[in-house]
């Protein structure tokens, strides 16, 4: 029996508390049937009537890595065969990173007409940003498969790390979808405030260059939550060891983000139907 | 078997401005204080419910009445879940089935089949508890090899059909609609008419927003009148609109 009660208790820090942490926990694990579903919706309306569909993807990721890293190898004064597999790597992390957190400023606002008609734990909507955006970085795996190849990786356990890698991300993502998404919802100039902050932290983070050529300002890259990102992913796939602090610094990351999520939905989660219109 | 009880319940909604939305004059505001006050300080809100109180019981079936803008998709809306009441006692036992907007979620480059899914999912259902319906929805919609396509080359009202058919498939015990769901043509429509009788029957409580007096009369055994978001009055619509009203209403 589905049971609703809102009354003056449910209205509590403590009962909403409560409905934060439930909304998460079901969005998130009794709600998989309906996330994927729009989330492979989502692909299929993006590339409907295409042959290769979100294979696209991957070409363009193809290209743009193969290019640059032809000239940019020479720019930077590295090998060939050890810069394009860097680059290559970095790059699909960061498409991957990057497009949650654009998209998460939109979860709630594009979810509008089910979020007014229809209760589902918030979380759902968010859910299905990180999926949509996780089956494409699928499509992105082939280059990294062709990469752990090449560069002739066979390290089990740093390859076994990557999986968790991409767990942690996905996690990280769903905090941020909530945290980005309620703050959105409420005020608008959040969105393209994002999005110039993205876009210049794909500047200032090691993709196309190497951290280790920085001495004075290497800080900046330290403290570049990007960076350690997509370190978690990069230096295992090239065989370059698991990167303990960066390891540490992701998931204290994404302890802050969980801490933050919860309370702003404690906060705000009953608000957003009406901020939503 | 569904249960509703409301007490006081209120729902406001927040209209912002452009201005109000906007991160910039929230911070501008706190830190100037006054002058901005006017613009950012001062939220206008709309009383679109206004301390509704009435209780539902299984068998009961009430109809919303009111003029536009009374407040009776509102309260659909609050009962199905979506809006939480800004202060009141609200409690719903059982599964909802909303019937506000049926072609929500519909895409329209999948085929019938698949915004069966699709909407089935989004009504709650399990793909397994689709799975079991899908044949009896699409004989249903009498749509044929037409599910195979994509719906974009659907007529609308072939479109509707659809939407129907999935929607009135949930089984649930509290219906909430948006006037009597009437779709396609006239042998279609008593199909229709039939179906969503059905499953109201089968429900324990329906609670619909109408403005035509035969369907409350017909459908209905309690009349929420409201004005302004608050019940104005209650009464047994079988009494109020006997047979001979009903006539004057319908020409």
């Amino acid at each position: 029996m589905e049971t609703l009660v809102y009354s003056e208790e449910s209205r509590t820090v403590g009962s909403r508390f409560h409905e934060a942490v439930k909304d998460i926990v079901e969005g998130v694990l009794y709600r998989g049937n309906l996330w994927s579903a729009l989330a492979q919706q989502d692909i299929k309306q993006r590339y409907r009537r295409s042959v290769l569909g979100p294979f696209w993807l991957t070409i363009t990721s193809a290209i743009f890595v193969s290019a640059l890293g032809f000239l940019y190898s020479e720019l930077f004064k590295q090998s060939l065969t050890d810069y394009v597999p860097y680059i290559a790597v970095g790059y699909i992390v960061w498409s991957f990173v990057s497009s949650i957190v654009l998209e998460a400023c939109n979860v709630f606002i594009s979810a509008e007409n089910m979020i007014k008609q229809v209760r589902q734990p918030f979380t759902t909507y968010v859910c299905r940003m990180v999926f949509r955006n996780l089956i494409i970085f699928a499509h992105n795996a082939i280059i990294l498969l062709v990469v752990i190849v090449t560069v002739g990786n066979d390290d089990v356990l740093q390859l076994l790390s990557l999986l968790p890698a991409i767990l942690l991300l996905s996690i990280l993502g769903v905090f941020l979808g909530i945290i980005f998404g309620v703050m959105c919802v409420r005020f608008r100039d959040i969105i393209p405030m994002v999005g110039s902050v993205v876009q210049v932290t794909f500047f200032l983070t090691p993709i196309f260059w190497r951290a280790d050529i920085l001495t004075d300002r290497a800080w900046m890259v330290e403290i570049n939550p990007a960076h350690h990102l997509i370190d978690i992913v990069r230096s295992p796939a090239l065989g370059e060891g698991i990167p303990v602090d960066s390891w540490l610094f992701a998931l204290g990351l994404t302890g802050i983000m969980t801490v933050l999520a919860i309370l702003i939905y404690t906060l705000f989660r009953h608000r957003i139907a009406y901020w939503v219109g | 078997m569904g249960y509703i009880k409301a007490q006081d319940v209120t729902v406001e909604f927040p209209v912002f401005s452009n201005a109000h939305r906007s991160l910039k004059n929230t911070i501008l505001h706190a830190s100037t204080g006054g002058r901005l006050a006017r613009s950012a300080g001062k939220q206008l809100l709309v009383r679109a419910v206004d301390n509704i109180s009435f209780e539902a019981t299984p068998g009961d079936r009430i109809g919303l009445l009111g003029h536009n803008g009374s407040g009776k998709t509102t309260l659909l809306r609050v009962l199905a879940g979506a809006y939480e009441p800004v202060s009141g006692y609200l409690e719903t036992k059982g599964r909802v089935a909303s019937l506000l907007a049926i072609t929500m979620g519909m895409d329209q480059d999948a085929t019938g089949y698949e915004n069966i899914f699709l909407r089935g999912v989004m009504m709650g259902m399990s793909p397994q508890e689709i799975r079991t319906k899908v044949d009896e929805i699409a004989e249903f919609t009498e749509l044929g090899e037409y599910l195979e396509m994509p719906i974009r080359t659907y007529s609308s009202g072939m479109h509707l059909r659809l939407a129907f058919a999935v929607s009135t498939s949930v089984e649930a015990d509290i219906v909430i609609m948006d006037e009597w769901l009437s779709v396609g043509d006239d042998t279609f429509k008593e199909k229709a008419a039939v179906r969503l009788n059905q499953m109201v029957e089968n429900a324990s409580i329906l609670v619909m927003a109408t403005h035509s007096k035969e369907l409350l009369a017909r459908v209905c055994n309690r009349v929420l009148h409201l004005e302004h978001g608050s019940v104005i009055e209650e009464f047994d619509p079988r009494q109020r609109y006997s047979p001979e009203q009903q006539k004057v209403v319908n020409l």
